[in-house]
């Protein structure tokens, strides 16, 4: 099957919407964003959108980080967001003041902080200037065709850089495969201890991948 | 608003907001100079300069403010 790999565009971004929602959810039917805060996932379709569209590049839904691989109609079969992580320091408060901004009406809420606390408990911080992955996704009946191998290889070998990192559910035995494949590593990993935040994720370990690739 | 004028009226904020007395600021001030300016202290911030003010920033505003300056450039704006 032929396919190539571009920068997303406008017209991919239902595709791109579709992404974040079914890596999401591997493993499970749940978003933990949209448990946490109450938010109904047409919602969130709406909130990503913007963002793609506003393209907000302290944030991983903006359209300039992300890449399909489209068919020979143009239309796109699997996609990932890749992007280099800033030092800047305020980045989190950023991300904060956005969240707060698109759920105004939750703010006031007082528990939208703590709320907020364990969206972070179960992440796992990304390291400053490290390139990141997430949100790959490719159509059910393109797997297994090394769609996604060969994304993540031509971005490495495009970059200037080194360091590049990525994370995973430690059920998503497949994915972490495909990420050893190209060269990551395991180097961390948080296991979840809280009910609450067990809930929020399909099992209760995430790990940590790096790979200091060649330079 | 003169720029100098808004710093001032900035200066007061911050004063009250990070209950600081001695901290000064300036154009290049950011998060990490000033003890405490975390994500939640910063939507108090924002809610008191919108107060303050008598403005409501855009989303767009919000995501490009880095620094005291941005904040200062963006309110002069919508003046």
């Amino acid at each position: 099957m032929k396919y190539k790999i571009r920068k997303a565009e406008i017209k991919d971004i239902p595709f791109l919407i579709q992404s974040v929602f079914q890596s999401e959810k591997i493993g499970t039917d749940i978003i933990s964003y949209c448990t946490l805060f109450d938010i109904p996932e047409n919602t969130l379709s709406e909130q990503l959108n913007e963002a793609f569209i506003e393209d907000f590049q302290i944030l991983p839904w903006s359209l300039t980080h992300w890449y399909v691989s489209v068919n020979e109609r143009d239309t796109p079969l699997a996609a990932l967001a890749y992007w280099r992580e800033p030092e800047i320091s305020n980045s989190e408060i950023q991300k904060f003041q956005y969240l707060s901004f698109i759920n105004k009406n939750k703010v006031t809420q007082p528990d939208f902080m703590n709320r907020y606390d364990q969206l972070k408990q179960i992440a796992i911080n990304r390291e400053p200037n490290h390139y990141q992955f997430d949100f790959l996704f490719t159509e059910d009946e393109y797997r297994g065709q090394g769609i996604m191998f060969n994304m993540m290889n031509v971005l490495i070998n495009e970059s200037s850089t080194s360091n590049f990192q990525i994370q995973v559910l430690e059920s998503n035995s497949k994915a972490k495969k495909l990420y050893e494949r190209i060269g990551f590593v395991e180097n961390k990993r948080i296991t979840l201890s809280g009910l609450k935040e067990k809930k929020l994720l399909a099992d209760n370990t995430k790990i940590n991948m790096i790979f200091y690739g060649k330079k | 608003m003169e720029k100098n004028e808004i710093l001032s009226k900035l200066q007061l904020i911050f004063n009250t907001v990070f209950k600081l007395k001695s901290i000064q600021i300036d154009n290049l001030t950011s998060a990490k100079d000033v003890e405490g300016w975390d994500s939640f202290t910063h939507l108090v911030l924002i809610q008191e300069v919108e107060k303050d003010f008598n403005i409501e920033f855009k989303l767009r505003e919000l995501m490009r403010m880095e620094n005291v300056g941005d904040m200062i450039e963006i309110i002069a704006s919508k003046f």
